[in-house]
């Protein structure tokens, strides 16, 4: 991830592991955006994510004198971001939780407002789309995805956030894509040209 | 070419990384195998959909309102503060009330009548506790020759204790769905 006010942002760094709130809050203005987008990627419900994003940004002012310089600070972030959102969905999995359907979109969710209505309404249902394939996906499918197609990370970055090796993330993303066009064809997302017409 | 080779080649197409021979391998292939190019078309659109999703934001205030739920570096050192003089004045006190109760009340280990006294007062304390746990005992004894007596008690106690735990577990299993619906 690439970003152009690099010597700010080690400034504001430096200025917050001495306890300046401010300059957090500048990195938090810059950084909300790819943290928020990657707990509801990962969490599928606006409301936790928003509580997660806060928690990860919560973690990352206490945890600052822990933060290495050699590595950029977005990997550091999301990887507090996204070993979080696992312990979550973990704990989720062990709870007995109600069996309601799927959440509506979160109004603060940035979609295209400048579009009309019928584009608003296409983005929201390939937003649903999108959403519901990357639910059908383990945990750590789930991860790799994200951090490969939302922040363009390379398989190096990605090992480093997951704490793994490069060839596992590959294994991953191998098997994920795989998962995500089978169950792409299960919800007709993609059309089945191999099936024979019938007239 | 076999078939899990061809979806090899398919991503690592998608990542950029196949050289040109091995693209018109791929290609070729799947001209003439249909279940290969249904699975690369639904790799392709799926993967095209997923680099067109936006980056999304939370609300407006979500800055300030995180910024407000931050721990205060301040309070915290208070607080740790506090902890330590607290941890030491619990290792300090018993000291120092030591040295006091010794300065006033040693001179009385001195006299002999004290301490037969405090020992006597001992003694009495140690036969209570044994009249205590000889009762304990009994009644345990007695408890046992009533169960052979009448073995339909081993089950009312069974059936006691799992009324126990299963109204245990119910009431556990409310109140951390409300905690998670909150």
């Amino acid at each position: 991830m690439r970003y152009q006010g690099y010597e700010d942002e080690q400034r504001w760094l430096d200025e917050a592991r001495h306890g300046n709130q401010e300059s957090f809050g500048r990195l938090i203005g810059v950084y909300q955006g790819p943290v928020f987008n990657l707990a509801y990627r990962m969490l599928g419900n606006a409301d936790e994510a928003e509580q997660a994003a806060q928690e990860a940004f919560i973690r990352a002012w206490t945890r600052l004198d822990s933060y290495d310089p050699a590595h950029k600070y977005s990997t550091w972030l999301l990887s507090i971001t996204s070993n979080y959102c696992i312990d979550l969905l973990r704990k989720r999995r062990t709870q007995l939780l109600s069996l309601d359907g799927p959440l509506p979109a979160h109004p603060a969710l940035m979609a295209e407002r400048s579009a009309g209505p019928e584009a608003q309404a296409a983005i929201g249902e390939q937003q649903e789309i999108v959403q519901n394939l990357l639910q059908s996906l383990p945990e750590e499918y789930r991860q790799t995805v994200v951090l490969r197609y939302w922040y363009d990370m390379s398989y190096d970055e990605i090992a480093e956030v997951m704490n793994t090796t490069v060839s596992a993330i590959k294994s991953r993303l191998f098997r994920a894509r795989r998962q995500l066009a089978e169950t792409g064809l299960e919800m007709g997302v993609v059309p089945d040209t191999h099936q024979p017409v019938i007239t | 070419m076999e078939h899990e080779e061809i979806v090899t080649l398919m991503m690592e197409s998608l990542d950029g990384e196949l050289p040109e021979d091995e693209l018109a391998q791929m290609n070729s292939h799947l001209q003439s195998c249909p279940s290969c190019n249904q699975q690369w078309e639904s790799i392709l659109m799926i993967h095209h959909l997923f680099l067109q999703a936006p980056i999304l934001s939370p609300a407006a205030d979500f800055t300030q309102r995180t910024l407000a739920r931050l721990p205060n570096p301040k309070h915290r050192l208070m607080a740790l503060s506090a902890v330590y003089g607290l941890l030491l004045l619990s290792g300090l006190a018993p000291l120092i009330l030591f040295i006091w109760f010794a300065t006033q009340i040693g001179p009385a280990f001195n006299q002999p009548a004290f301490v037969e006294g405090l020992l006597q007062g001992g003694g009495q304390l140690l036969g209570l506790g044994q009249t205590i746990m000889a009762a304990f005992w009994q009644s345990l004894s007695n408890l046992g020759e009533l169960i052979g007596q009448q073995p339909a008690i081993i089950g009312l106690i069974l059936v006691m204790l799992g009324a126990i735990f299963l109204w245990g577990g119910v009431y556990s299993q409310l109140t951390g769905q409300q905690q998670v619906r909150r």
